[in-house]
């Protein structure tokens, strides 16, 4: 009985390692990530900045895109954002609500990698978020644009069930291995 | 079930663990020996042979039908614009000798002759390897004029026909620029191409000089359905948006209306590399976002089907526009519709021991168009001032040609532009 435990928790592991390296998605590669903010996520200031900056891990390439919205909502963001870098700046102008903004940011990184997402900040007392701001509790930081690999891409699940298969055959080998081997003890 | 005495249970459960565990074993093998699982598996889809017109209509089975079909070199316009893109061109730049109206009329005649006889299946005059023009493959041959011929020798041309301007983003090699004739040789069949090229750089001696040759390819005739848009080395659908025959406007965008070049166009060349070991880096996600499409099927970021229209206004969650407005579609669509074009353009590759790569491959771009200034040039300023697609891609070589109106039978292409007289003793034919 114990062997066929053994066994079975063998099965379980190979199982494991098997399914961990399956679903590892392919083009791992190191790609830009969001370094640092001014305003970080989460600050609460006394009042509205003049620009805010986001620095990325990687030189980005022309243009960047950059909308600051208030807490009703309305953009507060001034001319083009200026790319020096790795770094991207935002002008701002408007209002000086107090309330939750949020800045969303779309860039494309030297190797032409797009990178989306959103950091929040307060003047005076937080709020839920602008209106127009599509998170309303904890915003992805940094969102992948992906478009056609949101489909599985069908030679990756080829590749998947090349290594499925025969994984699940090892494991049915050894689970009938280890009956036999009970049949022994 | 009985179990054969001899056959103990724990035997049968081994023997069974054995067969699986091999079975296993045996598709990781296949798995890592077949590299690409489609070889062999796709290929039945078979292509519906389109015949053009002038092509035998029945075929026997046993005759090769794309090798015999012919694409007619007499008519009001010169073939090879319109003309569906064949799978092989060969571009030659050739210079006179002398920029003299006498050099290009004799020029102009032995090349009109081969042209009219090659793109029929007949043997070029004094041909010495006939057997070779015996499958015309569709070849057609497209002569076009540089814009010092223009100048020279029509001068009421209007500076119509001027060089391109030069846009920031041009690195341009001497070596693929401006010559005084083009030849456009296009065909479904390599073999073919290289004959009527052979046939050509025969017919210059004496006359003019070759400067270069720009080979290019898409798919084989046959290998996907006809009409289906080409794939270029970046492996981007590439021509979705283009001027069609059928569109009522084609003929007003591709052909000129008023002399002297009425019925004639202009072709733009543009040699254009692709830094392919820097693309290697982008994955799917960049490359579809750098030309605002789906790498798939072409369809626009915004649609799901190839010849869907781009919604440039959609917007993300966040609020920006699916499609980059820096997106080279974004970027290359006018809001003018005066400032179209029709693309015709093929890939490269040369070998170029100097390069990671180990070889220099992009687009050999030709573009034709009525009104070049109006049409083209609009265009390629923007994308040089700003298109995602530059991190990647440098035009390395420019030229721009006035394309004569067809010749009728027994005329030379030019003849009108050049104000000849039609030739008494060469109507031969
Ligand atoms: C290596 C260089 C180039 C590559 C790889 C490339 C690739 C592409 C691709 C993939 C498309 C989208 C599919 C389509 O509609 O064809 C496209 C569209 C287009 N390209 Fe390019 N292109 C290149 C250079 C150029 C140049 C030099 C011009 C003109 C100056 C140009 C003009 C256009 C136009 C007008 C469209 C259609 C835009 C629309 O949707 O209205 N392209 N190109």
């Amino acid at each position: 009985m114990r062997v066929a435990a053994g066994l079975a928790g063998g099965v379980l592991v190979t199982l494991g390692v098997l399914l961990a390296l399956v679903s590892i998605p392919s083009p791992a590669a190191a790609h830009a990530t969001l370094l640092a903010s001014t305003p970080e996520d989460g600050d609460v200031l006394d009042a509205l900045p003049d620009r805010v900056s986001l620095e990325f891990t990687e030189d980005l390439a022309q243009p960047a895109y950059v909308i600051v919205r208030a807490p009703d909502g309305a953009a507060v963001t001034e001319g083009e954002p200026e790319v020096r870098g790795a770094l991207v700046t935002q002008m701002l102008a408007g209002a000086d609500l107090t309330g939750t903004y949020a800045i969303a940011y779309r860039v494309v990184a030297e190797d032409g990698h797009p990178l989306t997402g959103e950091v929040r900040f307060s003047v005076g007392t937080p709020t839920g978020g602008p209106s127009g701001s599509v998170s309303a509790g904890s915003a992805p930081r940094d969102e992948v644009a992906t478009t056609t690999t949101a489909e599985p891409d069908p030679e990756t699940s080829t590749r998947r069930i090349d290594v499925a298969v025969p994984a699940g055959l090892f494991a049915v080998a050894l689970v009938l291995l280890a009956w036999s081997r009970r049949k022994e003890t | 079930m009985a179990v054969n005495p001899r056959w103990g249970r724990r035997a049968v459960l081994r023997t069974g663990a054995a067969a699986l565990g091999g079975a296993g074993t045996g598709w990781s093998a296949a798995v890592a020996l077949d590299g690409s699982r489609s070889v062999g598996a796709v290929g039945a889809a078979g292509a519906p042979g389109t015949t053009d017109a002038g092509a035998p209509a029945a075929a026997i089975a046993s005759e090769p039908e794309l090798g015999n079909q012919t694409v007619p070199f007499h008519g009001p316009r010169q073939s090879g614009v319109a003309t569906p893109p064949q799978a092989h061109l060969s571009l030659l730049g050739l210079d006179l000798h002398q920029a003299d109206r006498g050099v290009l009329e004799r020029l102009m005649r032995l090349l009109s002759d081969d042209a009219a006889r090659l793109s029929r299946g007949l043997p070029a005059l004094a041909d010495t390897e006939p057997e070779l023009a015996a499958r015309p493959a569709r070849l057609t041959m497209t002569f076009g004029f540089g814009p010092r011929l223009m100048t020279d020798l029509v001068p009421d041309a209007g500076g119509a026909f001027d060089a391109l301007p030069d846009f920031g983003t041009d690195r341009l090699d001497p070596a693929w620029g401006q010559t005084d004739v083009a030849v456009q040789i296009c065909a479904d069949d390599p073999l073919t191409v290289a004959h009527a090229r052979r046939m050509v750089l025969k017919d210059c001696v004496g006359l003019a000089r070759l400067r270069w040759v720009q080979h290019g390819f898409r798919r084989a005739r046959g290998a996907e359905p006809d009409g289906t848009t080409m794939r270029n080395v970046l492996g981007q659908v590439d021509g979705t948006v283009n001027p069609d025959q059928a569109d009522p406007d084609f003929d007003q965008l591709v052909w000129r209306a008023s002399e002297p070049l009425a019925g004639g166009t202009v072709m733009v060349v543009r040699r254009i590399r692709a830094r392919m070991e820097a693309w290697d880096k982008v994955d799917r996600a960049g490359r579809e976002a750098v030309v605002g499409r789906r790498l798939d099927n072409g369809a626009p970021l915004t649609g799901t089907r190839e010849h869907d229209e781009p919604d440039f206004e959609a917007t993300d969650r966040l609020g920006f526009p699916v499609i980059d407005p820096a997106s080279h579609v974004a970027r290359a669509r006018s809001d003018d519709p005066a400032e179209r074009f029709l693309r015709r353009g093929y890939n490269y590759a040369v070998p170029d021991p100097a390069r990671p790569s180990g070889e220099d491959s992009g687009l050999v771009f030709i573009a034709y168009a009525a009104d070049v200034g109006r049409q083209f040039v609009p265009v390629q300023r923007r994308l040089a001032e700003l298109d995602r697609l530059n991190t990647w891609v440098t035009t390395i070589g420019s030229a721009v040609y006035a394309v004569p109106p067809g010749a009728a039978e027994g005329e030379f292409v030019g003849q009108r532009l050049l104000g000849a007289a039609p030739p008494a003793a060469e109507a031969r034919s």
